[in-house]
Formats: structure tokens, C-alpha cells, sequence
């Protein structure tokens, strides 16, 4: 075995640099996982008194908590969808311009939004969305009565939804189109000599190619399901939309206001990574067993 | 490539620059809403006037932001961050993506490594840990403090090591035929082949340092050392205590610039730097990979 | 290779022990304070404690938060100003400001969990009984006897009970800093003038004139009557017309302490407040504004009234003014009883920072006499010191500067607003002592006469014929008013909560107003309260400050 290594050692000292800033930053904080079975006391630090799951009980036992982790995960999930399609979708319209100037300008154009913070574009979605706002005018002449988007139980995470894939799909976009840069042109002219139309290159040559990528950031926005977007939905929701648009991490931060909870903001945390690396795993292991492809 | 140029194209082609076009358009529109309000008086503002056309043209915003060297020498602190910082992280995910790309019969313990990896994207210690670490390893105040943690972005590297893993195997072969190490194989023949992807990553990479703030605040006492969103971020919350005891002078102020005007100027000089050099990087993710060189 | 992995190992091993070994640290015992023998005596020989200069320089550290509303002349800082070049000069104390931040409380938690804390520095309530808990800072109590000056004794004889929150089984452990004055506290209707006055309308007497003056400005000009925010803090200042206090905590019936939004006089006021949402009074889409967007439609003209605080003149103030001209101006109004009983005011809990001393601080008396020293700067400097002087002090907001090293009057509102408004009559400002007194009055002349946006604030709030604090005096001199019980930090079972046992009943209320529940679901809706908490918090609230 330490001949193998032997052989193998320029591969591994590649490794040493990452591992050990990543062990030093990553890893030694991850001490600071106890402060969840604590009640946390900065004056103490570790020391502080021991309280075991009393974190926990305490979080889950009340009932606004609960519904916040449906919230979070049927937020999080349409987002998710959307976040692939949309994103593939555009990809492949732009794949089709030809006119580089146009691409490239099309390109930054849709990259913009995902450069304002939410907090700016809170401000604005705000104004856009009232109920004399431009979007609501607009349905007016086409005879629609005015929807409360931000106001309404029922529409709001639909608004939440749309917003986020609209802000965020550029990023994708540049992914996938790079992706696409990477397709061999000389299966297309093959193709095309066999007389398929561009649909049907699209369909047969260039979304199974593309495939790997897309499962690929499919697994990795796995990693971010039990967040659901704390920064707009929080600039964005209000006591009226509770119901359907307070998601686990607004409730921790309304809990911590008080007195910076530590504790409690450590254990939810750590719920939420359980509950991730779990879905994580086995979003591995079927897309192994499924498809056949191996992301990890 | 040859075209069909059929009907059936030439109106898909219409629509497909319609709806690029309007997308665009939409994603840009914020955009000039928030120039207009940088530009705009407090009350105009405040009162929802101004839509995409400044109302009571001021400057007062961006004198308020600009005054003063702070903001060239945070200005300067980010442009430092944002190069080591970006040499940093493609070093070492090109160190890490290319051995973890390879088999584990090629590299032996390879799904350990990654484990370790993904690991980090799953749990996080919080905070207080993280500072702490910060602070023995003695980076109060110092630039790396912005660049150590987070050395290798785990995300990132994984898209990396996919876009290696697509790449011919053939490629490397030939090379190793030829005598060449694991090493210089990464350096002569992998790099050129991996500029899309690097660029893309490269992006990420850039725009998250460009972008983030808060490290700046909690590793930085010395306000001279803050990066440019840090310094940006400073003067929101000034804005909030004018409001709470004005004096005479400072209610000047107030008549003419607020939180919402101070923000949009804030976001322009914060986003304007990173728009300018998005374009420059766009070159590299329309080239395609040359393939060529290994047909025949 | 295997060498490598040792010294790795073994790094990471002491970085370890030395994150544990924090804890240890603190059990230090404090040094003996050597400050007694070096300081100045007064004409009579006894030793100046309070305003004693050292005769060998004494250094201090500590921390500060970034005040902008301090405009400091060219070169200085919060590190570097006028007020610590005077501590050098007067009282020969070297002010080290070891970092200045606008994230103050997280920084200032970070930096107490690393234990690299400054001598002295400012902490909020709960973080103070944090600190007394883990025994990090400094019994205070001889010390403040000894060196504190009459004055501030005084401002804490004053306001007792907040200088009591600092401390635990009767020993100082934090130093209040108080606060400007009750007077603060009353809030009013707000009322838009010239549409008042175009219609002829009375001043409101009544809940019922509310309401019809919003019905008819609504007849007048359109849109909803009264402008309200999503967090329902400004329309429950209204609740008082019923005798309610909502978020405060206050004696219940049968004398126990019981949270001001679950009376049964919190029922009457909203069964009025969804009788308004329906008329369409209220603004149909208040529950997805925040401050800004309520204000919004304020500043455009699009509504005339609106329940608010005492500093209504100056945000959203001097943007309607700016906007829509002097005439715009929109005046204070007493709330009027519901109920036929006269109307008391909340008062919250005004003590907001505490000053504490590190356990290992050499020098605890430099704090005490710079305290005196912010205290006689702003209420004797005015006719003991030069005009310049004071200007270079105070002027620009820089009376904030000294942040940590201050305790302000807990009168000076009030005693500036009486000393104000007697000028603005009979424009005789011979009486003045104290500089803000100047700020006040030139702004309400400026405004008066000029029509200044940039002023209408300190009118509006003093210097107007019809005022906020001439409006609150009253309550006050007729102690019209209730306090807080819950007058010091949170109970921790409270405290865990967070905000969010008040969210479920903002989110009732809301359905309440909009007319999603009836008025009926108020009972379910404090029951759910209670055994979401509620009742623990309650228990807890009583168990620390009942029975007093």
C-alpha cells in the first residue's frame, strides 16, 4: 500500500495545502457545536452550564416553529425546480444567438439582478407589487382585480418563489452555458448530415450532454434546502403572512433578538445540517443508482 | 455550422430574441429604478415619486458616501482581497478538483477526501468558534483574515472537478506516454483546456469577495482595514442615528438624502467595479474547448 | 511526511488547549486600585475625588460604537476629539479606544467571548446580567459612593429605580446611563393642518372625532384616513383611549403583573380598530408596510392622519414639509379617552446601556470622574465655561462623543422644554442653562419664521404654541402615567422567547383588524399565548419584579 501512496504522491501533496487551511477554518470550529447542548453565556464560553436537548425541547415544542419547517421546505423546494428549469431553459435560448455581441450582452443583462442585495430589492419589489403598483395596473387592463402578493397567506410564497428564481437564474444561466460551450461541435454537424433539425439536436444531443451538469447543481442546491432564502423572505414578510412565509431561520432570529441566543441559534443549525446531510446522501445515492452518475 | 435556415427558424429565432430581450429588460430595470433614486431628493423618495428618472436631482448621496478617504482606502483594501483572494481559491480548487477528479484506484483514499470536503458545506461550528480561531491564529486586522477562512470553496471546486472529469481521457494518456508527471500533466495540457470553467468559478469567486462585508466588520477593528462593502455598510447604519438626534446642520442633510438614497448610492459604488469586469471575463466562457488536438 | 503530521497535530492540540483555557482568566482577582495617594485637592485640603486631576497619568481602555450623528471637525474621530484631549488636560486620563465598530453588540460578544475586553465599556441590559453571571466585572458600589459627584447622584436619587436595574443584591455592577426624560414617552395623533382647517374641523375630543376626521378627509381627498404600520406599534398607541397597554407590562386586576396586550381593555380597542378597517379608515394594505412605506403616503399628500411618537416633526416631518410646504405640517393632538376615564400613558423601560468596569481594571475612579465630567459639561459648563468652549463641546452632535463616559440627566428633556418654551413667549432667552436649550429654540424661530423643513422637528416638539412635550407635560406633572413594571432586563424565560410571543399576537391582531377572525378569536388568541409561553413568562415577570 505505502508503494501505491508512494506512486501516487504527487496526487496527494496536491491535497495538503486545502486540507489543512480547510481543517484549521472549517474543522476546529466545529467545537464550537456543544454551544447547542449549553446555555451559552460569552462570559463563560465553553464552560457555560451544560443543558443537554433543553435547546432543542424548548424550540420544538413551540407550535410557530413547526409550521416554519413546512414553510421552509415547500419554499425551498419549488425554488429548487424552478432554479434548474428556468436557468436550462435560458441557457439553451441563448446557446441559440448566434450574434456574439448579443449573447455576451444578454448574458451580463441577466446576470444584474443577482448583484442587489435583497434588501434593495425589497424596497423595490415593495413598490412594484402594491396594489397600485405597476404589476397590479398591469393585470388591471387586462382585467384582473388587484392581488395582494406580499399581503396575502395564500400568494405570498408564490411571490417568494418567482422573485428568487428571477433574481438568481443568471447565475445558473452561466453555468450551463459554459457547459454547453464544452459540446463537441462535430456531433452536431454529424447530426446534422443525418437530417435533424435543431429541435431534435437539442432534444437527442445537447440535453443528455448537459445532463451531468444539471444533476450536479441539482445535488449541490440540495445542500441549501433547509434555508429557503432568509434574506428576502425577511425584508419581505410581515405578522400578516406569518403563516405561510415565516421560515426556520426568521423564527431563530425573532427568537435571538433578545438576548443574542447563541445556544438556541447553534442548535437549530445543527438540526437543519442533520437534516440536510441526510438528503444529501441520498440524493447521492439515487442519482447513482438511477442514472448512473457519480457526482461525489 | 450549417444552418437550416426554414421557416420554422427564422420564427423561432423571433421569439427567441423577443424573450431574451424583455427578460433583459426586466433584469435591467431595477437597476436603472435604483440609479434614479441615488440621484433623487429624500422627499421626492419618500414619497414614492421617483421611478426611472431622478425627481429633485441631488448629488448629496454619493458626496455623503464618497467624503472623506475612507472609501478610497477601503476601495483599495477590497481590490486587494478580491485579487489574492481569487489567486488563492483557483489555486487550490485546481489543486484539489484535479486528484479528486481521478478514481479511486488512482488515487487511493479519494472518497475520504471528499467526504472531508463535503462535510464543510453541511455543518459549520457558528460564529463565535470561527472567531476565535481567527483570532489565535493571530489575523485580527490582517488581510488574510478575509482570504484563510474559506480558502477553498468547496462549492466551486466540485463544479471544477466535474468540468476535469468531462474532459477525454485520452488527453492525459498521451501525455503520460510521454513522460509527463501528474503535475506538469495539470499545468501544460489541463489549465488551457479548463478556461471556461475557471472563468465561471472564477466569477464566483470574485463576486463573493467583492460582495462580502461582515467578516470585514467582525475581523477588522481598525476601521482602515475595512474592504469597500464593510465602509458601505457603516454609513446604512449612520444613517439611523442621524434620524435619532438631529442637530440643525445635520437635518440639512436629512432634507436632502435618506436611508433609501444613501442605499442606492451605496449599491452603485459598491456594484459598479464588478460590472465593469464581468464583460472582460465573459470572452472566456463562449470559447469552446478545442478539441482537436486529440481527433487523429 | 510523518514529522509534518506531528507538528500539525501538536499545533492544533495547543490551539485547542488555549480556546478551553479562556475560562481560566477570569478568575483572576482585580489589583489593588493605587489611585488613592496621586490626586488633586480641593481649596480645603480634602482630597477631589470627583473632579480630582491625577498627578501621574493614568491609561484606560475601551471600546466604542460608531456615532455619526457626531460631526467631528477635520482629523478627529471617536478615538481622538475634543473630549478625550480635555480628559488628558483636566484630569490627566489617557482614553485608549481600542476598536470602534457599528456592529457594536456582535463585535462586543465576540470580544467578551475571546476575554479581550478593554477596562471600561457600555453594555445593553441583558448582556449586563450575562456579565454579572460570569463574575467579569467590577463591584462597583464604594467606588460610585466615593467619587460620583452630587449631580450625578442626584440624576440617580431621581430616577431610583433605574439606577437600581444595575445592580444585584444591592451592589453596583453597572452604572445606567439613563436617559432624557419620561417626557419623551406620551405619544399623540397627528393631524394634517391645512386640510383641518379648509374643512373646519374641531379638535378631536372624542375617539368618534377621530374617526369622523378621517371620514372626512377621506370624502375630501380620497384614499383611507389613517396610516398605520405592519408592526402595529403606532396604532396601538392609541390603545390607551381604552385604558390598554399594549407591550409593556402592568399590574392586572387582581394586582398581579400581567402583559398590557392581553387585558380585556385591549378587546375594546380593537373591536374599534376592525370596526375602522372596515369603513375603510384604516389603510387597507398596512400590513405589508413597514416605517418607510407608512410614511410614504404621508409624505405624498395621501392621507391626513396618523397616531405617532413625540418626534413626528422630524421624520416623517421634514419630508412633508419638504415636499408638500409649511402649511403641510400636521400637529399633536391628545389622545382622547374611550371610556370616559382620563387616559394614562405607557411608559417603556427608558434605561437602555449600562457602563461597567472590567474585574482586572487598574483605575475604576478615571471612569466615575469623567462621568461627573460629561454631567457638568452639559448642565453647569453653560455658565461656568466659555461660549467657544462649550460650542467645541457640544455643538454638532458631538455631546455623543464621549458615549461610554456619560449618564445623562434623566430631566433634561423636561427642563429644557419648560425653559424653551417660556422663551419662544416671550423671546427672552436670558434664562438659558444649558446649550441644547439654544438648538431648540433657534430651530422652532427658524421654522416659525422661515419655514425651514430642516427645523420643523425641534418646533413640532417644543418650540410650536401647540407641541409634543406642551402637550405632555401635564400627564406628567399629574403623574398621568404608568411605568413598566418589567423596569430592568428580561427574566430569562422571557428572554427566550425573544420576540416571538409578541409576533402571535401581532399575527392575531392583524387578523382581527383586517377582519379575518372576529373579535371573539381574541379570547382563543390569548389562551394560545399563555400556553405558548405566556404564562411562563408571566410567572417569571412577577417572580423578579412583583410585589415591590
Amino acid at each position: 500500500m505505502l508503494r501505491k501512496l508512494r506512486q501516487q504522491r504527487a496526487f496527494h501533496l496536491m491535497l495538503v495545502p486545502s486540507i489543512i487551511l480547510v481543517f484549521i477554518f472549517s474543522y476546529l470550529p466545529f467545537y464550537g457545536l456543544v454551544i447547542a447542548f449549553q446555555d451559552y453565556n460569552p462570559g463563560l464560553g465553553f464552560h457555560s452550564p451544560w443543558v443537554g436537548m433543553e435547546n432543542f425541547e424548548h424550540v420544538f415544542k413551540q407550535e410557530k416553529f413547526l409550521r416554519t419547517i413546512w414553510n421552509t421546505l415547500y419554499m425551498s423546494i419549488f425554488k429548487l425546480l424552478g432554479g434548474i428549469f428556468v436557468p436550462v431553459i435560458f441557457a439553451l435560448l441563448l446557446n441559440e444567438v448566434m450574434r456574439a455581441a448579443f449573447k455576451r450582452t444578454f448574458q451580463t443583462l441577466v446576470y444584474i439582478p443577482n448583484f442587489l442585495s435583497w434588501v434593495i430589492m425589497a424596497g423595490i419589489m415593495i413598490d412594484i407589487l402594491a396594489s397600485d403598483g405597476i404589476v397590479n395596473t398591469f393585470l388591471g387592463l387586462l382585467g384582473v382585480k388587484p392581488i395582494s402578493f406580499l399581503g396575502s397567506p395564500s400568494i405570498f410564497p408564490w411571490t417568494m418563489i418567482v422573485t428568487d428564481i428571477w433574481k438568481g437564474f443568471g447565475f445558473g444561466t452561466v453555468v450551463y452555458l459554459a457547459a454547453l460551450t464544452g459540446i463537441d461541435p462535430g456531433l452536431y454537424e454529424a447530426a446534422l448530415i443525418d437530417g435533424a433539425n435543431r429541435w431534435k439536436q437539442t432534444i437527442y444531443i445537447t440535453l443528455p450532454l448537459l445532463a451531468p451538469t444539471i444533476i450536479l447543481m441539482a445535488v449541490l442546491s440540495l445542500g441549501n434546502v433547509m434555508n429557503a432564502g432568509f434574506d428576502q423572505i425577511y425584508n419581505l414578510y410581515s405578522p400578516a403572512v406569518y403563516e405561510s412565509g415565516d421560515i426556520i431561520d426568521t423564527y431563530v432570529y425573532r427568537l435571538g433578538i433578545v438576548q443574542a441566543q447563541y445556544s438556541i441559534g447553534t442548535a437549530i443549525g445543527l438540526f437543519k445540517s442533520v437534516i440536510t446531510c441526510i438528503l444529501v446522501v441520498l440524493s447521492l445515492v439515487l442519482a447513482k443508482k438511477a442514472a448512473g452518475y457519480k457526482i461525489y | 455550422m450549417v444552418q437550416d435556415k426554414s421557416l420554422g427558424r427564422k420564427l423561432f429565432l423571433i421569439a427567441n430574441y423577443s424573450i431574451l430581450f424583455l427578460t433583459s429588460l426586466f433584469c435591467i430595470l431595477p437597476f436603472v429604478n435604483l440609479l434614479a433614486v441615488s440621484f433623487s431628493g429624500s422627499a421626492a423618495v419618500a414619497a414614492g415619486d421617483v421611478v426611472f428618472w431622478p425627481v429633485d436631482f441631488t448629488t448629496k448621496a454619493y458626496e455623503f458616501a464618497l467624503e472623506g478617504g475612507q472609501f478610497l482606502q477601503s476601495f483599495w483594501v477590497s481590490t486587494q482581497r478580491v485579487v489574492l483572494g481569487t489567486i488563492v481559491n483557483l489555486i487550490l480548487m485546481v489543486l484539489t478538483a484535479y486528484p479528486l477528479s481521478k478514481t479511486k484506484e488512482k488515487v487511493m483514499g479519494r472518497g475520504i477526501y471528499m467526504g472531508f470536503f463535503v462535510l464543510t458545506m453541511l455543518f459549520n461550528g457558528g460564529l463565535i468558534p470561527s472567531y476565535l480561531i481567527v483570532v489565535k491564529a493571530g489575523l485580527i486586522d490582517s488581510i488574510w483574515s478575509l482570504i484563510l477562512p474559506g480558502a477553498m470553496p468547496v462549492y466551486s471546486m466540485i463544479i471544477l472537478m466535474n468540468f476535469i472529469r468531462s474532459l477525454p481521457e485520452e488527453i492525459e494518456e498521451s501525455a503520460t506516454i510521454d513522460g509527463a508527471g501528474p503535475m506538469q500533466i495539470l499545468i501544460r495540457i489541463l489549465l488551457p483546456l479548463l478556461k471556461p470553467a475557471l472563468a465561471t468559478v472564477g466569477l464566483f469567486t470574485i463576486v463573493g469577495h467583492w460582495n462580502s462585508w461582515f467578516d470585514g466588520i467582525i475581523y477588522m477593528n481598525n476601521p482602515d482595514n475595512y474592504p469597500l462593502q464593510s465602509y458601505l455598510q457603516t454609513l446604512l447604519l449612520s444613517f439611523d442615528q442621524i434620524m435619532l438626534r438631529a442637530g440643525t446642520d445635520y437635518s440639512e442633510l436629512l432634507a436632502q438624502m435618506n436611508v433609501r438614497t444613501g442605499r442606492a448610492a451605496q449599491l452603485f459604488l459598491g456594484t459598479v467595479p464588478i460590472l465593469v469586469v464581468y464583460p472582460f471575463l465573459q470572452k472566456y466562457f463562449t470559447k469552446g474547448l478545442v478539441l482537436g488536438s486529440v481527433k487523429g | 511526511m510523518k514529522r509534518k503530521g506531528l507538528s500539525i497535530i501538536l499545533a492544533i492540540a495547543l490551539m485547542l488547549l488555549a480556546a478551553c483555557s479562556n475560562g481560566e482568566d477570569k478568575k483572576e482577582q482585580a489589583t489593588e486600585s493605587g489611585a488613592e495617594s496621586s490626586q488633586a485637592t480641593k481649596e480645603n485640603g480634602e482630597v477631589d475625588y470627583a473632579f480630582g486631576k491625577y498627578k501621574e497619568p493614568v491609561t484606560i481602555h475601551t471600546i466604542r460604537e460608531t456615532n455619526t450623528s457626531a460631526q467631528f471637525p477635520e482629523g478627529d474621530d471617536m478615538g481622538d476629539n475634543i473630549w478625550t484631549r480635555a480628559y488628558k488636560e483636566r484630569f490627566n486620563i489617557n482614553v485608549v479606544t481600542d476598536w470602534v465598530s457599528d456592529d457594536y453588540e456582535t463585535k462586543l460578544n465576540l470580544a467578551i467571548s475571546s476575554g479581550e475586553l478593554p477596562d471600561i465599556y457600555r453594555v445593553n441590559a441583558s448582556q449586563l446580567q450575562k456579565l454579572m453571571e460570569a463574575d467579569m466585572v467590577m463591584d462597583l458600589t464604594e467606588v460610585f459612593d466615593k467619587y460620583a459627584s452630587d449631580r450625578v447622584k442626584k440624576y440617580m436619587e431621581f430616577d431610583r429605580p433605574s439606577f437600581e436595574s444595575g445592580m444585584k443584591d444591592g451592589k453596583l455592577y453597572g452604572i445606567p446611563q439613563l436617559h432624557y426624560g419620561v417626557i419623551d414617552q406620551p405619544d399623540f395623533v397627528w393631524i394634517r393642518n391645512d386640510w383641518k382647517e379648509e374643512l373646519g374641523l374641531q379638535d378631536p375630543q372624542t375617539i368618534d372625532d377621530i374617526k369622523n376626521i378621517a371620514l372626512k378627509f377621506m370624502e375630501k381627498h380620497g384614499g383611507y384616513g389613517i396610516a398605520l404600520d405592519q408592526t402595529l406599534d403606532t396604532l396601538n398607541t392609541l390603545a390607551v383611549a381604552w385604558g390598554a397597554h399594549p407591550d409593556i407590562w402592568v399590574p392586572g386586576e387582581d394586582g398581579k403583573i400581567v402583559h398590557g396586550s392581553t387585558q380585556p381593555e385591549m378587546k375594546d380597542a380593537l373591536a374599534t380598530f376592525a370596526e375602522w378597517y372596515k369603513l375603510g379608515i384604516i389603510d387597507p394594505e398596512f400590513s405589508i408596510k413597514d416605517m418607510a412605506a407608512m410614511n410614504a403616503n404621508v409624505v405624498a399628500g395621501k392621507v391626513g392622519v396618523q397616531p405617532h411618537y413625540q418626534w413626528w416633526g422630524y421624520s416623517p416631518g421634514v419630508d412633508v414639509v419638504t415636499n408638500l410646504g409649511k402649511n403641510a405640517i400636521f400637529y399633536p393632538y391628545n389622545i382622547p379617552s374611550a371610556n370616559g376615564e382620563e387616559v394614562i400613558h405607557s411608559v417603556s423601560f427608558l434605561n437602555g446601556n449600562y457602563v461597567v468596569v472590567n474585574k482586572k481594571a487598574k483605575n475604576p475612579e478615571a471612569v466615575i470622574k469623567l462621568i461627573n465630567f460629561y454631567a457638568y459639561m452639559m448642565d453647569e459648563g453653560f455658565s461656568k465655561e466659555s461660549q467657544e468652549t462649550l460650542a467645541a463641546f457640544v455643538n454638532d452632535g458631538l455631546e455623543h462623543a464621549p458615549q461610554p463616559f456619560k449618564v445623562t440627566n434623566p430631566n433634561t428633556d423636561y427642563e429644557q422644554f419648560v425653559k424653551v418654551s417660556e422663551a419662544m413667549k416671550k423671546k427672552d432667552t436670558s434664562n438659558f442653562t444649558a446649550t441644547g436649550q439654544w438648538q431648540k429654540y433657534n430651530n422652532s424661530i427658524e421654522f416659525e419664521t422661515k419655514g425651514t423643513p430642516a427645523a420643523v422637528g425641534d418646533y413640532l416638539q417644543q418650540g410650536a404654541p401647540r407641541s409634543a412635550y406642551g402637550l405632555a407635560k401635564p400627564y406628567i406633572d399629574n403623574n398621568q402615567y404608568i411605568k413598566n413594571s418589567l423596569w430592568g432586563a428580561q427574566p430569562k424565560e422571557l428572554a427566550k422567547y425573544g420576540s416571538t410571543l409578541d409576533d402571535i399576537l401581532t399575527e392575531g391582531f392583524t387578523k382581527i383588524i383586517m377582519g379575518k377572525e372576529s373579535i371573539d378569536y381574541f379570547d382563543k388568541l390569548i389562551k394560545d399565548w399563555r400556553e405558548a409561553g405566556g404564562d411562563e413568562a408571566t410567572e417569571a415577570v412577577n417572580k423578579m419584579y412583583g410585589n415591590k
